[in-house]
């Protein structure tokens, strides 16, 4: 019996086990680096990739499939460092943000209404990153990761994060919960 | 299991507290101040009401065909449970990988979860005892390098601010309900080495200090976002970050997994042992068969906590009538 199980167990971790598991290939999928959430667009940019993606749909996970079929990839979400909202976001952008796209805590909430998609398909995502971090040590704009401003909007029904402009200047902006 | 076969005191400890961290993390709904009273005082209870089983495992009085009945079913119904939990929070937990996704790739946990509970439990328990405490000082790794990553920038006020729909009351009742570790903990305790007292005191101090850890990492991490998290245990293993660029989310993943397979083995070994004794002619697959009986009770379990009531009444049973007929009969058995 123990044998038959070992048997089993053996079989099923070969036809399982990552590496010898032909979907299991990081340049089969796309690594998403930062989005930007409009009124039923979603414009991406990833890390293995030099072009952005603009795809639409009636709700983010629609577009987002949508955005995989242009890009020809599974997309993985888990490593998104920074969106781009527009004003009209809400709480349930957010927690489908962190319960379904299961962004890291330390991701990025960025408010900068319609002209999200423009900004990152412009400017280096790196560099949009590192400068709301860096506005952020130096006071300039607040806490602005997805746990800190979702906690607020829970709270409080709105909560202060980073703006930015389409000149890309970044200031306070304040994001809704729409009930 | 050999008849002479013992766990040390910390082997039980690892053995049981496997399953109730398991059972802490597949926690559903609010976690706040009145869950950790409710659970801190629950283990008190719970300690209470182990005297008789202390008292009677002490004397080292074998358990009647009646009681052995009894622990048999409530194993069933706890593995069952513990089936039932695994298969709800498997909806949430992240394996990062395409053949995870939706209804096959939670077949595909709970099923591989399964047969490496079907190999551990036919191992005996003297293998599963050894193994507990490996599996334990790993997840003991995992939930302080999550306390650790919480306690850097603690955010005391998520602590305070968490609504509570069930009360203390219902916190209590929900604390019985989970406690998953205590049918072993009837049988287990009578095939301890050592002090029974000793080893009892060992195991609900180590259950009550994982329970409070718990408890308040998780408000800790997950209290601010607590209203839009189903798993909330599971919630702040994911989002705890100790170092800025790696999240705890794969070592999570694996102790969840490990906890899950010894939760569940460790019913069915003792489930099995008691069919062995039982009815000593039934020799072969008798670990499939358990497996098989629990894997049909985890349907009676729902996730909306309709069942706390009945769960915490058979607690109740099983730690005060299960000793009771061993202390009224025990001594003609001898």
């Amino acid at each position: 019996m123990k044998r038959f199980i070992c048997i089993l167990m053996l079989a099923a971790l070969c036809t399982s086990l990552y590496g010898c598991n032909s979907t299991g290939r990081v340049h089969d999928k796309g690594y998403l680096r930062a989005a930007s959430i409009g009124s039923g667009s979603l414009t991406l940019s990833f890390f293995s990739e030099d072009r952005v993606i603009t795809a639409k749909g009636s709700s983010l996970n629609e577009a987002l499939a949508n955005a995989e079929v242009k890009l020809g990839k599974r997309i993985v979400t888990g490593y998104t460092e920074l969106v781009l909202t527009g004003d009209e976001e809400n709480c349930d952008t957010l927690c489908c943000l962190l319960n379904e796209w299961k962004v890291p805590p330390s991701c990025l909430i960025v408010c900068c209404g319609e002209d999200g998609g423009d900004i990152l398909a412009e400017t280096d995502t790196e560099t949009l990153a590192d400068s709301v971090r860096c506005a952020r040590s130096q006071g300039k704009v607040p806490e602005s990761n997805i746990i800190t401003v979702l906690t607020e909007m829970l709270k409080k029904g709105s909560a202060d994060t980073a703006q930015l402009s389409s000149d890309g200047r970044l200031s306070v902006g304040r994001l809704g919960c729409a009930e | 299991m050999n008849k002479q076969e013992k766990v040390s005191a910390g082997q039980l400890a690892a053995l049981l507290l496997i399953t109730d961290v398991f059972s802490l993390f597949c926690l559903r709904g609010e976690v706040s101040l009145a869950t950790l009273l409710g659970f801190s005082a629950g283990i008190a209870v719970q300690a209470a009401l182990s005297l008789p089983v202390i008292t009677a495992a002490k004397k080292e009085l074998p358990f009647g065909k009646a009681a052995k009945v009894l622990i048999l079913i409530y194993l069933v119904l706890c593995g069952g449970e513990i089936f039932a939990m695994l298969w709800d929070t498997s909806e949430v937990i992240y394996v990062p990988s395409e053949s995870s996704g939706g209804l096959a790739g939670r077949f595909m946990i709970a099923g591989l979860v399964a047969l490496v509970c079907l190999y551990a439990s036919s191992a005996g328990l003297g293998a599963l005892s050894k193994a507990a405490v490996i599996a334990a000082a790993v997840g003991a790794l995992c939930v302080a390098a999550v306390t650790v990553s919480a306690f850097i920038s603690p955010e005391w006020e998520n602590m305070k601010n968490i609504e509570n729909h069930r009360g203390f009351f219902g916190e209590l009742l929900r604390a019985s309900a989970v406690s998953g570790g205590l049918g072993s903990f009837v049988y287990l305790l009578g095939k301890s080495k050592g002090s029974k007292i000793k080893n009892a005191t060992v195991y609900f101090t180590g259950k009550l200090i994982t329970t409070v850890v718990v408890l308040c990492v998780t408000m800790l991490v997950a209290g601010g976002i607590m209203e839009v998290t189903d798993f909330p245990a599971v919630t702040a293993a994911q989002l705890s970050q100790p170092f800025s660029v790696q999240r705890i989310d794969s070592l999570f993943l694996v102790v969840f997994a490990v906890f899950a397979v010894f939760a569940a083995a460790v019913q069915s070994v003792s489930a099995a042992e008691i069919l062995r004794e039982l009815l000593p002619k039934f020799k072969y697959l008798r670990s499939t068969a358990v497996l098989a009986l629990m894997t049909g009770a985890a349907f009676i379990f729902t996730a909306d906590g309709r069942l706390y009531p009945y769960e915490a009444a058979a607690e109740a049973v099983i730690l005060l009538a299960v000793p009771i007929m061993t202390l009224c009969g025990g001594e003609e058995r001898k």
